[in-house]
């Protein structure tokens, strides 16, 4: 086929494959082979450049089916089947929608892979509220910018297209400073274009509200007898209280999958906690990091559709939203689930959980599933093999990600709409 | 298909018929005159006795966005206590405060209404607004783009660049936000409050850009005239919620010069300060401006009893209100160099004093503004109640001894305050008609919508007329949108897709060049890729967009 060989560029390319959605690439294909010209971001190349598989066949059982034949069996397993849970949800905002349109029709529970940092940000918003900003305010007006828990590097771009611009309209940025807290972090980033290097103050995670709770006291300008808490040094905690007090726009930025322990949600707690007391005074804002794999996408749609964030059961014919009782895990682990599919049409290889009960896995097609499923369709990648909306994990911005080959493969919308139909 | 309604009783000002008995034919989705008699009636409707309105059109209401989203977020135990259940027609969802999408088109529709806008649409979650709009079923609705806090604003007016640029901005922002109309809120403080400003007071100067929000209401509203944008400056002026604000409203009215503006949610606007309390209610003053400067429309923006949230632009104002929110949970948000947000949840109680004469300021506007034309029924859903509470509060208009009753049961300090008590003035069906369809299409330049001539989009509702009003106007017997008949004594009997209204201004595209330059120094996101096409509005089935005549012929002001 000549079309199919032929190369195209294309410029102002979303890129679905994390969260920040970068939107300034440019990608040329040949045939169905794309290359990432004019950056070396490690998750954009590994998604983009990714081979395409020579098998894009649906599979029942392991066995090569055709698109109609994988779709009605689908809709049979999930008709007789008592819960649902649609998982994973690795895809755009249109994916979504059918999805949940689905859940709704069959009394499914819908959760995202990430669903448990989405939570943790959740359940700090719905407590207390929160007082945040977004990337173009952090990039013109961020004078310090303080990492909690997280160096950013999943987001291998942010350095160097949010933080150490050559342009930004309030602030030198290669006057920032930067902070680090946490552990095991990788500080390089984080030195600034001057060579200045980032302060670095060393604490287990799980004692980050411990930390900021003492930091809010100092900032307070309370006098600790105390050399250390939560394992960071007063005496590096002091330095960055007076940086966050000579700063005009200090910016916290956390990362909810980074904050694995239990009760995280207090640590976003407590960040927002300081923000919040700062904000007397002053202005000082949170971001949050993460979003991949459509997880911005997923929690938007199925809050403006439902009513409520993920983790939210239709099985009353009412949305019932209950953020650990519909967990994925909680979800198999109980048994309430009779049903699982799995959806991740974005990120390599994010596999479904281990579930003894039948399982529909709609991915990416050049997914490593540990065991056969008893239905596998593969999907198009939204942004590279079907177009369509994604949403910026500051959920205000949404981009458009761009069809950028032919390779023929159903958007996950599409295989949806198709069950939805045969239900 | 040819349709006959027959028999009705007709209120459609916008043709000046009050309430005469009129048949009403619909083909294909419009109403057509009365075909020949060899024509065949596919469908007749026996409606003799009922009242007949066009459906309802909500100029002001916050249905989608980023702001709305996190206001559903943030309340899972409002939702709790309206739950709704997905029928073989309709999806699950839920309501009341910040009700889910589905559920936001099904009840309005059911309440007979078949337009709303979304007032406070960003460039930056343009795209998630009209997405959410694209999820509200049956529903036409369009969105207001917010200017007048955004940086590339801002720098053009400290630049003072002349008024025909700004145009060209304001034209290629409307055009290419497929919006309907500009919104301004808290003119320069946004921006301001993100400089640590906490207030900005008319005449007062931005901290950083030194300019006033005078200067960028006259700068706006000239622009929207120039453009021949049908709807003036959708106006959300400064110091909401402060008292004596009423003060800084009459000077933006005064100041203006014939400017046309559209004050929106005026009730917050409209407090003074007299009284032990330091609080009392502007609203004869503001009523007295209003009915004397017809350059000026408004609404009202009217509180209800109970828990609600709201859900602002007004970063600095919803700061600043947050101590008074209940429950104590409340997110404000700096947005991309373009605008913020502020949702604060509220419980308006009617033992309280303050709540009690908000909600008495805002009926004594409704009552004592001469002209339904210039008064729009509004609750500014929800920040002052959720747009549910519509068919109480024309209750309250349209009958004195009921809205008298309930004067006697709020805060009686408040009570003892308000003028309410001694105006007679009740609303007629004619001037609901009015300020619920015919005056907001006309300020919008909907032309083929909010009336009933020949024509006209077949979107109709027929109410059985009853002495209690509230009763009348919540379950209407029929609501047709496009000429299909989609909701029956309240209750959804199909679902459609409603279409997108957007105007496209006429502007100089040499603006785009100056502004690609300002996205690509300064912004994270390409111009190209933030800007929302009409394509992406309607793809995968969600609608259509419809655009209209971008004219001020005929408009209020």
């Amino acid at each position: 086929m000549k079309s199919a060989s032929a190369k195209k560029s294309f410029s102002a390319v979303a890129c679905p494959f994390c969260g920040i959605h970068c939107d300034d690439l440019k990608i040329s294909t040949s045939g169905n082979q794309l290359e990432v010209k004019n950056t070396s971001c490690s998750r954009a190349t590994a998604g983009f450049e990714r081979k395409l598989p020579v098998n894009l066949s649906p599979q029942i059982k392991g066995e090569n089916v055709d698109l109609d034949k994988a779709i009605a069996k689908a809709a049979s397993i999930i008709k007789k089947s008592g819960t649902t849970l649609f998982a994973g949800l690795g895809t755009d905002v249109e994916g979504n929608r059918k999805i949940l349109q689905t859940a709704d029709k069959v009394g499914g529970v819908v959760d995202h892979a990430l669903g448990e940092g989405i939570m943790r940000n959740v359940l700090a918003m719905s407590d207390h509220g929160w007082i945040m900003t977004t990337l173009t305010e952090i990039k013109n007006r961020a004078d310090l910018v303080v990492f909690v828990g997280t160096d950013a590097t999943e987001h291998p771009r942010f350095h160097e297209r949010i933080l150490w611009t050559k342009e930004a309209m309030f602030v030198d940025p290669s006057d920032r400073k930067i902070v680090y807290l946490g552990k095991k972090l990788d500080t390089t980033p984080g030195i600034s274009p001057k060579r200045k290097k980032p302060l670095n103050i060393t604490c287990d995670l799980p004692e980050i509200p411990t930390v900021i709770n003492t930091l809010k006291a100092l900032i307070d300008g309370q006098t600790l007898q105390a050399k250390k808490a939560g394992g960071a040094k007063i005496s590096d905690l002091q330095k960055l209280a007076d940086q966050i007090n000579a700063a005009e726009y200090p910016v916290f930025v956390w990362s909810p999958p980074k904050l694995n322990f239990p009760n995280a949600e207090l640590a976003v707690g407590a960040v927002c906690d300081l923000i919040r007391k700062l904000t007397e005074t002053k202005r000082a804002a949170g971001f949050s990091l993460g979003g991949d794999d459509g997880a911005a996408s997923a929690a938007a749609v199925c809050t403006w559709q439902a009513g409520y964030p993920l983790r939210t059961s239709f099985a009353q014919g009412f949305p019932d939203y209950n953020p650990t009782r519909f967990s994925t895990s909680k979800m198999l682990s109980s048994g309430q689930a009779d049903t699982l599919v799995w959806v991740s049409t974005i990120t390599s290889n994010r596999l479904p959980p281990e579930a003894n009960i039948p399982t529909i896995v709609i991915g990416e097609p050049g997914i490593k599933l540990k065991t056969t499923p008893d239905i596998f369709i593969p999907a198009g990648t939204p942004g590279v093999d079907n177009k369509g909306l994604m949403v910026r994990v500051d959920n205000v911005v949404s981009l458009p990600v761009k069809q950028l080959r032919k390779s023929g493969l159903p958007s996950v919308s599409s295989i949806f709409d198709k069950i939805y139909q045969a239900l | 298909m040819l349709i006959k309604l027959t028999g009705g009783k007709v209120y459609d000002p916008m043709h000046g018929i009050n309430g005469q008995i009129k048949d009403i034919f619909i083909r294909n989705g419009r109403i057509v005159a009365e075909p020949s008699k060899d024509e065949t009636i596919h469908e007749t409707y026996d409606v003799k006795g009922r009242v007949i309105m066009a459906g309802g059109i909500d100029p002001h209401t916050h249905i989608g966005g980023g702001k709305v989203n996190i206001a559903r977020m943030m309340l899972p135990e409002d939702h709790e206590k309206d739950l709704v259940k997905r029928t073989s027609l309709t999806r699950s969802g839920c309501g009341h405060a910040a009700p889910s999408t589905l559920t936001t088109g099904y009840r309005y529709v059911e309440m007979g209404y078949t337009a709303g806008f979304e007032p406070a649409m960003l460039q930056s979650n343009a795209r998630q607004a009209h997405m959410e709009m694209a999820d509200i079923p049956i529903l036409d609705k369009g969105g207001y783009v917010m200017l007048g806090n955004d940086d590339m604003f801002m720098r053009m007016m400290a630049e003072g660049v002349e008024q025909e640029v700004m145009n060209n901005y304001v034209g290629w922002t409307i055009a290419n936000f497929n919006a309907m109309a500009v919104k301004v809120v808290n003119p320069g403080g946004i921006s301001a409050f993100k400089f640590n400003q906490r207030q900005l007071d008319l005449d007062e100067k931005h901290v950083h850009y030194q300019i006033t929000p005078r200067e960028v209401l006259k700068t706006l509203s000239r622009s929207l005239v120039d453009l021949k944008v049908p709807h003036p400056l959708h106006v959300h002026g400064c110091n909401l919620g402060v008292p004596g604000n009423v003060e800084t409203t009459l000077d933006t009215i005064r100041g203006m010069e014939g400017l046309p503006l559209h004050l929106t949610h005026i009730q917050f606007h409209s407090f003074a300060t007299e009284g032990d309390k330091n609080f009392s209610s502007g609203a004869a003053r503001i009523a007295e401006m209003v009915n004397k400067h017809k350059n000026i429309s408004i609404d009202v923006g009217q509180i209800m009893f109970g828990q609600t949230v709201t859900a602002s632009g007004d970063t600095m104002r919803q700061y600043a209100g947050h101590t008074h929110g209940s429950p104590n949970k409340w997110v404000v948000m700096d947005i991309e160099c373009d605008n913020g947000c502020g949702v604060v949840p509220f419980k308006y109680s009617d033992k309280s004093f303050v709540n009690a004469l908000q909600w008495a300021i805002g009926l004594e506007t409704f009552l004592m503004v001469d002209d339904p034309w210039r008064v729009f029924l509004t609750t500014d859903h929800p920040n002052g109640a959720p747009f549910t509470s519509y068919p109480h509060l024309i209750r309250l208009l349209m009958d004195k001894s009921f809205r008298n009753d309930m004067l006697h049961t709020v805060n009686k300090e408040a009570a003892d305050m308000t003028v309410l008590g001694s105006i007679d003035r009740e609303y007629s069906l004619y001037e609901i008609a009015i300020m619920t369809r015919a005056a907001p299409a006309r300020s919008l330049g909907l032309t083929d919508r909010g009336q009933l001539g020949v024509g006209a989009a077949a979107d109709i509702t027929v109410y059985k007329e009853m002495d209690n009003k509230e009763k009348m106007f919540e379950k209407p017997e029929y609501v047709f949108k496009d000429g299909e008949l989609v909701a029956r004594n309240g209750k959804i009997v199909k679902v459609s897709v409603g279409t997108t209204h957007t105007i496209k201004p006429e502007y100089d595209k040499s603006i785009e060049k100056p502004l690609n330059d300002f996205f690509k120094k300064y912004h994270t996101v390409a111009m190209e890729n933030l800007i929302v096409t009409e394509n992406e509005i309607v793809e995968e089935g969600h609608g259509s967009v419809t655009e209209h005549e971008c004219s001020r012929e005929g408009t209020n002001a």
